[in-house]
């Protein structure tokens, strides 16, 4: 009997799984960003897959980014009103919306509704063997199943990304508007005075990024998930995955900050 | 979806001493067996024996620990990516729970291979679809989903699925596992149409021994991840090794006494294991 660990969980890390498992995940990259083109009708799929995690997405994030825009007016009118920099406030929460906040929590949302389901439905195929079915048929489970959702994750997340920051906008632009009597014209002259291009250029980057790193890590752990046993684990996969997708996507947020501005 | 079909009698499958399992974890030992073209080979044995793994190790699931499978002309061992592709599209597969794609509905999941593998027109994969559809007397549930399916019509369906590119060579997991007995009989029968309609070879898993020995050419069995047995339906039933006659006699049993004996074999069997 092997003495080596079967699967990889926070439970069972070994530096000899990490490094087979990173060699997965990595092969897992490289398999999906080379497989395009390599399955007819992948765009037709692809289409499928941004209404699935676009469209479906935009009630939810709209009515986020107004919400986290209301917040934000307030509490930044607070602290500016302190230091007597009131008229600052359009351009701190157009800054804050466009760079981070906007690209962050929608990732974070985006996980949580598209990234789970996506990782839930790969490692239900695998339990079903709907993965081993594909393969017998000769079909390229990566050009046929992780082409579509990975670039539509990855071009869905800057669209929805917009969607956000114009809803925090609208949303911060009405409380200061109603609570702090600011006149619209000069709050969002400021916000335009204030954020140049490379704020938004850096905000959609972001937003891309983090979909590539939601796509690869929901994707990856449903394909690569082995002996999972029914409803409980594919539950426990699904919550690995978006808990890892949500803290790599913290990190390189946080270092993509030290290194871009 | 023309292939250079195998002449029939001319070996179709070769194994020898193949030896396959989890990490170090060996499953089946020292298996060897040959398919000839046009048979209809049956493997059975009791659950854990190793038999959906052998049919794993046929198609290039995984790979073998040691041992050679020579299948289509190709071997397994060294087959590149691009070979086994070849000879995957040459071969139909059905697994035991159907493996049909969930997202897709009935007829969608049975153009599936020839979308991917053909140029004809939509058209033409339709009818062609819809043939298959009637061979296995389907008809009328193009637009169901695969979870609305009975268990005898995914397996069905399955199978349409499995000879749509109109293989050489088919192979299924546990085809009539969870059917009652009509359902059973009714696979058997359709296997044997679809050997003569489609002059396919089949490889078939099962553990409905009273099946393998109504529909078989051929019949190995598998105990403990090693060949117990293997040859005609005859030489199987008349083999004297005891471990074979138990696994016969479950089966037949059924058949040829009442209930009551019945249980009782099966009793005296159960203890019999006891220590």
């Amino acid at each position: 009997m092997s003495t080596a660990p079967r699967t990889v969980g926070w439970r069972r890390l070994s530096f000899i799984a990490l490094f087979r498992d990173l060699g997965r995940y990595g092969y897992f990259l490289f398999a999906t960003l080379t497989a395009i083109g390599r399955s007819p009708g992948q765009f037709r799929r692809w289409l499928h897959q941004v209404y699935f995690v676009g469209a479906g997405s935009t009630g939810v994030i709209a009515a986020a980014g107004a919400f986290v825009g209301m917040v934000v007016a307030v509490q930044f009118h607070d602290s500016l009103a302190r230091l007597g920099a009131s008229g600052l406030l359009g351009t701190a929460v157009g800054l804050a919306l466009i760079r981070e906040l906007g690209p962050l929590l929608t990732a974070l949302i985006v996980i949580g509704r598209a990234g789970s389901a996506s990782c839930a439905e790969i490692a239900v195929m695998r339990t079903d063997h709907q993965l081993d079915a594909l393969e017998g048929m000769a079909i390229d489970p990566f050009g046929f199943l992780h082409v579509p959702r990975f670039w539509a994750f990855v071009c869905a997340l800057p669209l929805l990304t917009a969607i956000f920051i114009v809803f925090g906008i609208a949303g911060s632009t009405l409380v200061a508007r109603a609570s702090f009597d600011i006149n619209i014209n000069a709050y969002l002259d400021a916000m335009a005075d204030g954020v140049i291009n490379h704020d938004t250029v850096h905000g959609i980057f972001k937003a891309a990024l983090f979909g590539v790193l939601m796509a690869w890590i929901c994707l990856a752990k449903g394909f690569l998930s082995q002996g999972l046993s029914g409803a409980a684990g594919i539950s426990r996969t699904t919550t690995e995955a978006v808990v890892v997708a949500s803290l790599a996507i913290l990190f390189f947020d946080y270092v993509l900050s030290a290194v871009l501005l | 979806m023309a292939h250079a079909t195998t002449p029939a009698g001319e070996t179709v499958v070769c194994v020898r001493d193949l030896s396959a399992g989890y990490g170090a974890e060996s499953i089946l030992r020292n298996v060897s067996f040959d398919v000839r073209a046009g048979e209809i080979f049956a493997v059975i044995g009791r659950s854990g024996s190793g038999k959906s793994t052998l049919l794993k190790q046929l198609v290039g699931l995984q790979r073998a620990l040691s041992g050679s499978i020579q299948i289509l002309d190709l071997d397994l061992n060294n087959a590149s990516r691009a070979a086994l592709k070849r000879a995957r599209k040459r071969m139909g597969i059905a697994f035991q729970g159907g493996g049909l794609l969930s997202s897709l509905n009935v007829i969608d999941n049975i153009e599936l291979p020839l979308r991917q593998h053909t140029k004809l027109e939509r058209t033409t994969i339709r009818i062609v679809s819809h043939l298959k559809l009637e061979l296995l007397n389907l008809s009328g549930i193009d637009h169901m989903m695969p979870a609305q399916l009975s268990g005898g019509m995914l397996k069905r369906v399955s199978l349409a699925r499995a000879v749509v590119m109109d293989p050489e060579l088919l192979l299924l997991d546990e085809p009539s596992s969870g059917l009652d007995p009509a359902n059973a009989a009714e696979l058997d029968l359709l296997l044997l149409r679809l050997r003569s309609t489609l002059n396919l070879t089949i490889i078939y898993i099962t553990h409905a021994v009273e099946s393998a020995l109504r529909v078989a050419d051929k019949i190995l069995v598998l105990h403990d991840g090693e060949v117990l047995a293997g040859g005609t339906p005859d030489e199987i039933r008349n083999h004297s090794s005891q471990e074979v006659q138990s696994l016969l006699g479950r089966t037949t049993a059924a058949g040829t006494h009442s209930p009551a004996e019945y249980l009782a074999r099966l009793t005296v069997g159960a203890g019999a294991n006891e220590p």
